[in-house]
C-alpha cells in the first residue's frame, strides 16, 4: 500500500507555477529521500501534503485520504517536522513538545525524555533562546517521539551539528526497521544515501527522476580510470565510452552501464595492471540533472 | 474513531477539531494579557466614577458638567447622550467612547496576534500538521477574544452598580447597558478584526486595516451626530453601541444588530479561511523590484523606505484628524454665537484650540515613536547584527533614527496645525489662523524629542523593556491629556510629561520651559548612546 500517493499535481501562485506535474509516491514502510534545489518546490509539495495549500490540479492521496478535505483526520497519523521551525518565544521547548503533541493524544514521557537526552537538548530553556539547530531538535524530538505512521520531515538536519546528524541517522533507522514511513526533504547527499529507499529528484516543480539508488545509478555513467603497463594508445572511438582522457600510462573516463560488456573487453587488450570503477555519487546524479542544460554532462 | 474518521467525507466539525485544547492553549497563553486589558479598562472605569461621585455633590454641578458634555464639540468627540445630568451620564461622557474605542481597537490586535502572526512567522505551521482543523485556531483566539470583551463589560457593570451611579429607583438597567454597550463594541473589533486578517498575509497590515475600518465608523457616527440627520450614525456599528444611550434612552435592544454583525463577520472570515492556502491572504502580495533603489543604500534611506507606508498613512491620519478638530471649533463658535453664551473667540476659543492642538502632537508622536522603537524590534529579530556587520556604527544606527523620527515629528505637527488652523480659519472667517496654528503646534515638538530620547535611554541600559515602557509612557500621556481632572497624579509627574508640561499654546504664552525638553532630549540622547555602545547585542 502507497502511503502517500502524488500525480500530476499543480499549483500556482498568482502568475508563478511553483508545481507542474509533480510525480511522488512514499511505499508503507519505506524513505524516501526527496531531492532539488533551493525553489524547487520541495516545501509547496510539503505543504499541499499538510493540506496547509490548496492544489490547483492533480490527485493527491496520503493514506488514501484526501489532504484538503480529511486534515485533521489524517494528520492523526503523521508528524511533521519544517525546515524553519518558528517557536513561541515565552515557551520553553519543553513546553512546546507537549503542547504541540497533545494534539496527538500526546507522548509516552520515557519515549520523550530518551529522545531529548539522545538529541542533548535542555528542555527547560526558553525558545526564544535557542539557536536554529535548538529549535530544529524542539521540532525533532517532538516527531521522533511519536508512534505517528508516516514522517514528513524538510530539511530537518540543515541547523544541526555532525554528532546530532548521526542520532538523527540512527533514529531515522529505527522508524524504518519498526515499519514506518518517511518523506524525507533533504539537501545533505551522504543522508540520503544512508537512509532512503527510494530517491525523488524533482526540478522546477516537475519530478526527473525517482527510483531507487540502484536503479537511478543505472541510468548515469560510470567513471573508470586504468593503469597501464606501457604508454596507452589514443583509443579512437568506442561506443559508450566518454570524456576519454590520457595521461602517461592513465587512462580515465566515463562508460554507459549497457556497453559495459564492450568497453572492458577493449581494455583487456590494453594489458591493465589497475583498474578502478566508481558508480555515480547521488551527487553526480543531482548534478548531471541542473548541470545538463548547461551542457556539461558528466 | 480514526478508521471512521478517514472514511467519512470532511465534516464542518472536523475543521474545528482541537479547538478546545487550542482554546485552553490561547487562554493560557494569554493570561496576563487579556488579565491587563480588563484590568486597566475596568479600574480607569472606577477610578473615574468614584472621582466623580466626590467631584460632583450637588445636581448643579451635574447640569454645569451636563452642559459642556452637550457642546458640539464634545459630542463630537464622545457622542451623544439623551439626558447628561445624571451622575451615571457624567461617568459616560468622560470614560465611554475611550474605554469602548480602545477595546474595539485593541481586539482587532488581539485577533491578529493570535491568528495572522503566528500564522506569518510559522508557528501555526507546526500546530497544523498536527489533528487541529483549518478553523481551529481563529476560532480559539476569537473566543478568547469575545469571551475577554463580555468579563469586561460585566465588571463594567458591577462596577457601575457598585458605585450607585443608576439613579434612586430605575433598578440597574443603566448599569447593565453601560457594560453591554462596552461588550458590543469589543465584539465588532472582534468581528472586523477576524475578516480583517484574511484579507492581507501581512499580521501590520490586517491590523491597520481592521483600526481603519473602526476609525472609519467612529468618523460615520461623529458626522451623524454633528448634524441635524443622525442617519449616519445609525449607519455605523460604532453608533449602534453609543446609541445604547445607558441612563437615558436605554436601547438595549441594539445588541441584536451587533451580534447579528459580529456573527457575519465571523462567518465570512471562516468561509474565506476554508478557502484560501495557508499563509496566504485574499490579495495577493506583489512583486517588487529586482534592485535596490541607490536612496536604500545608506542607513537612513533605508529607515525611510521601510517606514513609507507608515508615514504617509500616519501623514493622511494627521491631516485629516487636523481638519476633523478644526471643524468641530467651528461648531462650537456657532453654539456659542447662537447661545449668546460670552466666551466666543476669547480666551474659551484658545483654550478649546490649545486642546485640540494638545491631541494633534499626542498623534504626531506616534511615528516617530514607531520609527525608534523599532531600534528594539530590529535587535530583536537580528536585523541589527546585519546592520553592525556591514560596517554601520551603533551610535550611526540610533542618530538616523533620531534626526529622521525628529524631522517627522516637524513636519506632522505643522501639517496638523496646518489643517486644524485651515478648517478652522476657513469656519471663523479668518485665514490668518492657518499659519497661527501650525507654528503654534510646533510647541510640542522639544516634548516629543525628549520622548525620543527616553526611548534610546531604555534602549541603551533596558533594551528589553524598551517598546512597552515607551507605549506605557504614551497611554501615561494619553490618559493624563484626556481625563486631566481625573487623573489625580502629583503635579510634578505630570509637569514632566511632555504633553502636560508644555505650555498649552495659543491659552497660554509661550515660556522658555521647553528648552528643558530639548536639553533633556540630548542628555538622554547621549546617555542612552553610551549605553548601547557599551553592551552586548544579542544575536
Amino acid at each position: 500500500m502507497n502511503v502517500i500517493e502524488i500525480h500530476d499535481l499543480c499549483k500556482n501562485f498568482g502568475k508563478v507555477q511553483a508545481l507542474k506535474g509533480l510525480e511522488l509516491t512514499v511505499k508503507q514502510g519505506e524513505v524516501l529521500g526527496f531531492l532539488g534545489p533551493n525553489g524547487s518546490g520541495k516545501t509547496t509539495t510539503i505543504r499541499v501534503l499538510l493540506g496547509l495549500l490548496k492544489a490547483d490540479k492533480g490527485s493527491i492521496s496520503l493514506f488514501g485520504g484526501d489532504p484538503w478535505k480529511d486534515a485533521v483526520s489524517l494528520h492523526k497519523k503523521l508528524v511533521y517536522v519544517p525546515g524553519d521551525v518558528s517557536l513561541w518565544p515565552k515557551l520553553t521547548g519543553g513546553e512546546v513538545i507537549d503542547v504541540v503533541s497533545s494534539l496527538n493524544g500526546g507522548l509516552d514521557p520515557k519515549r520523550k525524555n530518551r529522545m531529548i537526552e539522545r538529541f542533548d537538548l535542555d528542555p527547560t530553556k526558553k525558545a526564544r533562546t535557542y539557536s536554529k539547530g535548538n529549535r530544529q531538535k524542539v521540532a525533532l524530538v517532538a516527531a521522533l517521539a511519536s508512534r505517528a505512521e508516516l514522517l514528513i520531515l524538510d530539511e530537518p538536519t540543515s541547523g544541526l551539528d555532525p554528532l546530532m546528524e548521526a542520532v538523527f541517522t540512527e533514529c531515522i533507522q529505527e522508524v524504518k526497521k519498526e515499519g514506518r514511513s518517511v518523506l524525507l526533504s533533504s539537501h545533505i547527499f551522504s543522508e540520503v544515501e544512508k537512509l532512503a529507499d527510494t530517491i525523488t529528484i524533482i526540478k522546477e516543480g516537475a519530478t526527473v527522476e525517482s527510483g531507487t539508488l540502484a536503479q537511478l545509478r543505472h541510468l548515469t555513467r560510470t567513471h573508470v580510470s586504468v593503469v597501464l603497463k606501457k604508454e596507452a594508445p589514443e583509443l579512437g572511438s568506442v561506443k559508450g565510452i566518454y570524456d576519454y582522457t590520457v595521461t602517461g600510462q592513465h587512462i580515465s573516463f566515463s562508460m554507459d552501464n549497457e556497453s559495459m560488456p564492450v568497453v572492458l573487453e577493449q581494455i583487456a587488450k590494453l594489458d591493465p595492471i589497475g583498474l578502478t570503477v566508481n558508480p555515480p555519487s547521488l551527487e553526480d546524479l543531482f548534478l548531471s540533472h541542473y548541470r545538463s542544460e548547461e551542457g556539461a554532462v558528466i | 474513531m480514526s478508521k471512521t474518521a478517514l472514511q467519512s467525507k470532511s465534516t464542518p466539525l472536523n475543521s474545528y477539531m482541537g479547538a478546545g485544547k487550542y482554546f485552553r492553549f490561547t487562554l493560557k497563553h494569554n493570561l496576563m494579557r487579556y488579565l491587563v486589558w480588563i484590568a486597566v479598562l475596568v479600574l480607569m472605569l472606577a477610578y473615574v466614577g468614584a472621582y466623580y461621585k466626590t467631584l460632583f455633590d450637588t445636581q448643579e454641578k451635574l447640569n454645569e458638567f451636563a452642559a459642556i458634555g452637550a457642546t458640539p464639540g464634545m459630542v463630537a468627540m464622545i457622542g451623544k447622550l439623551g439626558n447628561l445630568a445624571t451622575m451615571g451620564a457624567a461617568v459616560w461622557t468622560k470614560i465611554w467612547m475611550f474605554n469602548a474605542m480602545t477595546l474595539a481597537i485593541g481586539m482587532v490586535f488581539q485577533v491578529t496576534k493570535g491568528a495572522r502572526a503566528d500564522e506569518e512567522n510559522g508557528r501555526t505551521e507546526l500546530f497544523r500538521s498536527r489533528p487541529l482543523g483549518i478553523h481551529s485556531t481563529l476560532a480559539s483566539v476569537v473566543g478568547g477574544a469575545l469571551l475577554l470583551c463580555f468579563v469586561t463589560g460585566l465588571l463594567s457593570t458591577a462596577v457601575c452598580i457598585g458605585l450607585k451611579l443608576d439613579p434612586a429607583g430605575e433598578g440597574v438597567t443603566g448599569s447593565i447597558l453601560f457594560g453591554l454597550s462596552i461588550t458590543a463594541m469589543g465584539w465588532i473589533g472582534v468581528g472586523i478584526g477576524a475578516l480583517s486578517n484574511q484579507f492581507s498575509s501581512s499580521a501590520s497590515l490586517s491590523n491597520s486595516t481592521g483600526s481603519i475600518l473602526i476609525m472609519l465608523f467612529y468618523s460615520m457616527r461623529l458626522m451623524g451626530d454633528m448634524g441635524t440627520n443622525d442617519t449616519l450614525t445609525w449607519l455605523s456599528p460604532v453608533g449602534w453601541c453609543e446609541r445604547m444611550a445607558p441612563w437615558a434612552e436605554n436601547r438595549g435592544w441594539l445588541i441584536i444588530p451587533v451580534i447579528v454583525l459580529t456573527a457575519i463577520l465571523i462567518i465570512m472570515a471562516l468561509w474565506i479561511e476554508s478557502r484560501r492556502d495557508y499563509g496566504a491572504g485574499v490579495l495577493r502580495d506583489k512583486k517588487g523590484r529586482s534592485e535596490a533603489r541607490p536612496i536604500m543604500k545608506s542607513s537612513w534611506g533605508l529607515v525611510l523606505h521601510l517606514y513609507k507606508g507608515s508615514i504617509i498613512g500616519w501623514s493622511i491620519g494627521i491631516m485629516l484628524s487636523g481638519m476633523m478638530f478644526g471643524s468641530v471649533a467651528k461648531s462650537m463658535i456657532d453654539l456659542f454665537s447662537d447661545s449668546g453664551i460670552p466666551m466666543v473667540g476669547g480666551s474659551g476659543m484658545d483654550s478649546l484650540l490649545s486642546f485640540l492642538l494638545c491631541f494633534v502632537g499626542l498623534v504626531s508622536v506616534v511615528e516617530p515613536m514607531l520609527i525608534m522603537t523599532g531600534l528594539r524590534s530590529d535587535e530583536a529579530n537580528g536585523l541589527t547584527e546585519v546592520m553592525l556587520a556591514k560596517g554601520i556604527s551603533r551610535t550611526r544606527i540610533i542618530m538616523d533614527r533620531f534626526i529622521i523620527g525628529s524631522c517627522l515629528a516637524a513636519i506632522m505637527l505643522l501639517l496638523g496645525g496646518l489643517s486644524c488652523g485651515f478648517t478652522y480659519g476657513a469656519a471663523a472667517n479668518d485665514m490668518s489662523q492657518t499659519w497661527r496654528l501650525a507654528f503654534d503646534a510646533l510647541i510640542y515638538l522639544p516634548g516629543i524629542m525628549a520622548i525620543l530620547g527616553v526611548i534610546v535611554l531604555l534602549f541603551g541600559y533596558f533594551p528589553r523593556t524598551t517598546i512597552p515602557a515607551a507605549w506605557f509612557l504614551y497611554g501615561l500621556m494619553y490618559f493624563a491629556v484626556l481625563l486631566s481632572d481625573a487623573l489625580k497624579l502629583p503635579d510634578w509627574v505630570l509637569n514632566i510629561l511632555p504633553f502636560i508640561g508644555t505650555p498649552k499654546v495659543p491659552y497660554e504664552s509661550y515660556s522658555a520651559s521647553v528648552f528643558g525638553y530639548l536639553i533633556g532630549a540630548v542628555v538622554f540622547l547621549v546617555l542612552g548612546i553610551a549605553g548601547v555602545k557599551k553592551r552586548d547585542i544579542p544575536g
